[in-house]
């Protein structure tokens, strides 16, 4: 796998509802860009970021979604082999947050593996008066074992911070995978009696 | 590469590029080549006194080399069939006429019931919850009426109103609740939400607003503008009626599976093994038509050779008989025409009798069809997973070569049906 880079690389997949900023999001931490007029994605892009935590070089692979409603049953190929997901709703928009926790709970079912997640509060830029209330999220995030960030792709604030500590749960993830699992162990209780001889040898080669 | 000779006149220069979206633009590959592209002169020609348009003299141009940017609106409103080619200069006319004033109707009707549409300004965040209770101070974005782009927002914390105006019919909350869903560019949105008022089944869906905006850059008028964009959602709406579980493209997606399992059994085998048999990651080029594959102009290319190689002469009948927004009733034939007066590709169907049953498969089909081909060796190469299919098919941003693509479209169709004909005998 990780011949075509240098260090590990992980699939991270953005989800949430339509317009409510998740290429923005991306464009913002990829490219350092922004603009008003982002044209709505349809089915979704690709795009990668390299980046170091830890002394690790890491490749994020990024895949953007089309986010609208209409295109739910898209999401399956793209979340299916994610490593990570960025649930992304737009803080003015409180339905937004609801379409989040309905795509939680379908990658907690459908997911393949049990995938990093975090929340993106998205653009902050657009509250100025009250305090960003985001308790209810917050807790929400916390009871499903993510992490909250409040960003604005406009203004640029919050996104790194996001993605690295995607990154950073990523690597340790992989880490405490390397230390405890690798190579795989058979579950406890299943004895593998080697008593028979090979038959015949693997059909293919799939190291 | 320049060529010497007929290298023809770039088009480029007709569409203005926005100064701040003048960063990675692809392109245009498309020229106006001379005794090819259906020129001014040519168009003007095939008309005779009374206005009726010699369509047959007309699509063969445009399969040849599309159609000179100067004419392209009033051209497409014939391919679109917003009008029938037999028709007199004042029967047009009348129903122009007619149809700018049902426009106007229906947006007033919108306007009524939400007051941002017409107005210039645009909502970006939901304007009513779904018990059909106002959001009082919505997100809204102005936008000036010129292209100076004075945008400023004015926001506030979303609150629901305590206004007693609670919103009772089910089809006003729902239309109103797509509203801050639709693009922000003034003209486009006002013409997306008179659209999903006037067709509740798909209302508003991403991607519809990149099969509008060609329409209103090459119509003046926004009524005129709206129409051609409805005529063509009679082609293409079926695409935008996604649900949970399914796309509104699976019926192409299936035709697609068929033909490369028949034309590229190697490929098809391929595809299949990396979990991409149901060929969703072809999903995007259905939906928008290749708009995102292809430079602005050249996707008017493409569009239009499209059109005019699928051209049937009765589809202003056909559309004007169905009513509003409903498909195209199959078999209906109201009066027997010449086979020059349709497309090519049309022709080709008809003479294999590929119109039976299902109804004819569209174009576009063969189009993507002719996209994996031409990346056939690259995704057999490359692709490991299905994450490069459509890593490389994304590639193509841009890139896409209309013509090409046109003509390898073409081959592979008759290449198809011949083969289904060898299987039948």
């Amino acid at each position: 796998m990780g011949s075509r880079s240098p260090g590990v690389s992980f699939k991270l997949v953005l989800l949430g509802d339509g317009r409510v900023g998740k290429t923005s999001l991306v464009l913002r931490y990829v490219n350092n860009i922004f603009s008003d007029k982002q044209e709505a994605t349809v089915q979704a892009s690709y795009l990668t970021k390299r980046l170091v935590v830890e002394g690790v070089p890491i490749t994020l692979s990024i895949w953007d979604t089309a986010g609208q409603e209409k295109f739910h049953a898209l999401g399956p190929i793209y979340y299916r082999d994610a490593d990570a997901a960025l649930l992304v709703y737009d803080i003015t928009d409180s339905d937004t947050f609801v379409r989040v926790t309905k795509w939680v709970k379908e990658l907690k079912q459908m997911a393949s593996k049990d995938i990093v997640m975090a929340i993106a509060a998205n653009k902050s830029d657009l509250v100025r008066l009250k305090n960003i209330e985001t308790q209810e999220a917050v807790s929400y995030a916390e009871s499903i074992g993510a992490s909250l960030f409040v960003t604005s792709a406009k203004a640029g604030t919050g996104i790194d911070d996001v993605f690295s500590d995607i990154a950073k749960r990523l690597l340790e993830k992989r880490k405490n995978s390397a230390d405890g699992l690798s190579p795989p162990q058979p579950k406890k209780g299943i004895l593998i009696v080697d008593d028979e001889p090979e038959k015949e040898p693997p059909p293919k080669c799939c190291s | 590469m320049m060529r010497w000779g007929s290298s023809g006149q770039a088009a480029d220069s007709f569409y203005q590029v926005r100064p701040d979206c003048s960063q990675n633009v692809p392109s245009t590959r498309f020229k106006i080549k001379v005794g090819k592209t259906l020129s001014v002169r040519k168009w003007h020609a095939a008309f005779t006194r009374e206005g009726c348009l010699d369509i047959a003299s007309v699509l063969s141009r445009i399969q040849r080399g599309g159609v000179h940017p100067a004419i392209r609106g009033e051209v497409w409103e014939f391919l679109l069939g917003c009008y029938d080619p037999e028709s007199t200069f004042d029967e047009r006319e009348q129903i122009r006429h007619r149809r700018r004033m049902q426009y106007a109707r229906w947006k007033e009707e919108c306007r009524e019931m939400d007051s941002h549409v017409g107005s210039g300004k645009i909502v970006t965040a939901p304007i009513i919850t779904e018990d059909g209770v106002p959001i009082k101070d919505p997100l809204v974005l102005l936008e000036a009426a010129s292209d100076t782009q004075a945008t400023s927002t004015s926001s506030s914390g979303a609150e629901v109103s305590d206004s007693p105006n609670r919103v009772m019919d089910k089809k006003i909350i729902e239309w109103k609740l797509t509203l801050h869903q639709i693009e922000n560019l003034s003209k486009l949105w006002d013409i997306l939400a008179v659209y999903a008022w006037i067709d509740k089944e798909v209302g508003y869906c991403q991607g519809m607003s990149d099969l509008c905006s060609p329409m209103i850059v090459l119509l003046n008028d926004e009524a005129d503008a709206f129409w051609c964009f409805e005529r063509l959602m009679r082609r293409l709406r079926g695409n935008f009626r996604c649900t949970q579980q399914s796309v509104g493209v699976e019926n192409q997606l299936q035709h697609l599976a068929s033909i490369i399992q028949v034309l590229d059994p190697k490929l098809h085998d391929h595809l299949e093994t990396l979990g991409g048999g149901d060929y969703l990651f072809a999903f995007r080029m259905f939906m928008v038509l290749f708009r995102r594959e292809l430079s602005f102009g050249d996707s008017l290319y493409l569009w239009e050779m499209m059109w005019a190689l699928e051209y049937d002469p009765d589809i202003f009948s056909t559309y004007d008989e169905a009513g509003v927004a409903t498909h195209k009733i199959e078999g209906f034939k109201p009066k027997v025409k010449s086979i020059r007066q349709f497309g090519k590709y049309e022709r080709e169907n008809m003479k294999n009798g590929a119109n039976d049953g299902d109804g004819p498969v569209p174009i576009s089909v063969f189009l993507v069809a002719s996209v994996l081909k031409e990346n056939g060796p690259k995704l057999l190469q490359e692709a490991r997973g299905i994450d490069d299919v459509i890593r490389i098919l994304n590639n193509i941003n841009g890139d896409l070569d209309a013509q090409r693509a046109c003509a390898v479209a073409l081959k592979l169709h008759k290449k198809y049906l011949k083969k289904l004909q060898g299987k039948k005998t």
